[in-house]
């Protein structure tokens, strides 16, 4: 039976399948674990190593700090740098493109992020 | 408010090195359709950095217009037990991430290589500079002692900084398997292996801790195996291993490689597959399962010039929709002289099949001199 799910679940992922609703945690413990740290604490780029423009996204206190200082969502600069939805009037230009450059964060990661920003940004 | 971002100017510069920054690597390209083993042409038994005699033959042989391969072309004559070379790299191009064109060019990598060995046991260290805020910096990648019992062949041991063994090891670290797979650049480790390589067997063991002097990007513990048997000039199957442990997370990856080389049609086909277990301590999240995988096709076109088209796949977890990314790659490389290689690297990415937000690319040209 194992080998049977193990075989559904590649044969899934190679379809790009996953439910629809999304069920992990708004928290910024899990945020920073399982979509900054991967994607953003990268070589060269704002891991501690190379803290890259003076943004280290790979220490958890100093991401966490860079992050909370704008919530909700539509008021996060940070927000709009991944590809986020802001409100309008609150923009910065991306002459850059969105973030990470080789890599751009997927629509549902982006929405995790929003969904933590908009609960109050807590240190959770 | 409005913040017009030198933040992202910067941090655009950044990733464009990311995307291509590297160290010198081997090229796996080669391993059915020139040699057998990385070691047959570095020094490092896991392949990159400094060539041994017979890969800087290899890139004389290859070059278009030939040139001598040695150190500084032979200006300086090193004694047998000394080994020096480089890397100097530099690109430029243009990248859209769905919101318009933007254009860069950088230097990518500043680097030297030094190995000194005296019956079979010596020392292999690498220096260049790297990123540090917005400055330079003076880094050590890896650095080892190393025991070989032959040049390319044979038992090796080695003890220091460097990066565990397993997959592919393409030299391109922004296709999936080394960016998403547990080899991503700068995740050299301290730690000690053991191998054997020869032209049917190559196996490599790694055991590693965290890193006690800098906050590194790999922050675990663990180890990996690599095995991979080779059936002739045509056939190679691969299996890998690693156990990675933190105060963190921990992650399990197990993998598959393949290479097969059409000699009629000069063409290598190469295949990377790993399903990698997330588990997150302190319960942050619930566990995650990712794939990432990789098909390469190289086609020798003549000495000197080689185009590799990829499809590379990633779902960071498989439980949850649109989080998957697929990318073709087209690299053409041309080896002009035994010291310098253009490649030109360009991409196209989807998110979720397009469901997963705005597709992206680039397009870089890199110039690589081999000091």
């Amino acid at each position: 039976m194992k080998h049977v799910l193990a075989l559904g679940s590649l044969l899934a992922a190679a379809a790009g399948c996953g439910l629809e609703t999304d069920e992990r945690p708004a928290s910024f413990s899990y945020l920073h674990e399982a979509i900054l740290r991967p994607s953003c604490a990268t070589a060269a780029c704002h891991s501690a190593q190379n803290n890259r423009a003076l943004v280290n996204l790979q220490d958890r206190d100093e991401a966490l700090s860079y992050w909370n200082t704008a919530a909700p969502a539509e008021r996060s600069s940070m927000y709009r740098l991944i590809g986020g939805e802001t409100d309008p009037d609150f923009t910065i230009e991306l002459q850059g493109g969105r973030m990470p450059l080789d890599a751009p964060l997927p629509q549902a990661d982006i929405l995790l992020i929003g969904r933590w920003l908009d609960e109050g940004a807590q240190d959770n | 408010m409005r913040r017009t971002s030198s933040l992202a100017i910067a941090a655009a510069a950044a990733a464009l090195v990311v995307v291509t920054a590297g160290a010198a690597h081997a090229y796996p390209q080669y391993q059915l359709s020139k040699e057998q083993t990385c070691g047959a042409c570095h020094i490092s038994p896991a392949g990159g950095g400094l060539l041994n005699d017979n890969g800087e033959l290899t890139a004389e042989d290859e070059a278009v217009w030939g040139g001598n391969p040695a150190f500084l072309h032979g200006l300086v004559t090193l004694p047998d037990a000394l080994s020096i070379g480089g890397d100097l790299r530099f690109a430029g191009g243009v990248h859209d991430n769905g919101q318009g064109p933007g254009g860069a060019a950088f230097p990518m990598q500043t680097e030297l290589y030094v190995h000194g060995e005296h019956e079979g046991f010596g020392v292999y260290a690498t220096g260049g500079m790297t990123v540090d805020g917005n400055s330079v910096k003076p880094a050590s990648r890896e650095h080892y002692l190393l025991y070989r019992q032959g040049d390319g062949e044979g038992l090796y041991a080695r003890a220091g900084r460097f990066m565990p063994v397993m997959g592919l090891r393409q030299a391109e670290h922004v296709l999936y398997p080394r960016r998403f797979g547990g080899t991503a650049l700068f995740t050299e480790v301290y730690g000690a292996g053991v191998g054997w390589l020869s032209s049917e067997l190559e196996v490599h063991a790694t055991g590693f801790i965290a890193d006690p002097f800098i906050d590194s990007i790999e922050r675990g513990s663990g180890g990996a195996l690599h095995v991979e048997k080779r059936f002739g000039n045509k056939l190679s199957i691969g299996h890998f291993d690693r156990l990675t442990t933190s105060d963190a997370d921990t992650r399990l990856h197990v993998g598959l490689t393949g290479k097969l080389w059409l000699e009629d049609q000069k063409l290598l086909l190469a295949a990377e597959g790993q399903v990698i277990r997330q588990d997150f301590a302190l319960d942050r999240g619930p566990t995650r399962y990712q794939v990432v995988g990789q098909l390469l096709a190289t086609y020798f076109a003549r000495p000197g010039l080689f185009v590799d088209v990829g499809l590379g796949h990633f779902d960071q977890d498989l439980a949850v929709a649109d989080v998957d990314r697929d990318a073709v790659d087209v690299n053409v490389h041309v080896f002009p002289h035994a010291h310098v290689e253009l490649v030109l690297m360009t991409r196209y990415q989807l998110l979720g099949l397009g469901g997963g937000g705005d597709g992206s690319g680039y397009a870089l040209l890199m110039a690589h001199y081999r000091i």
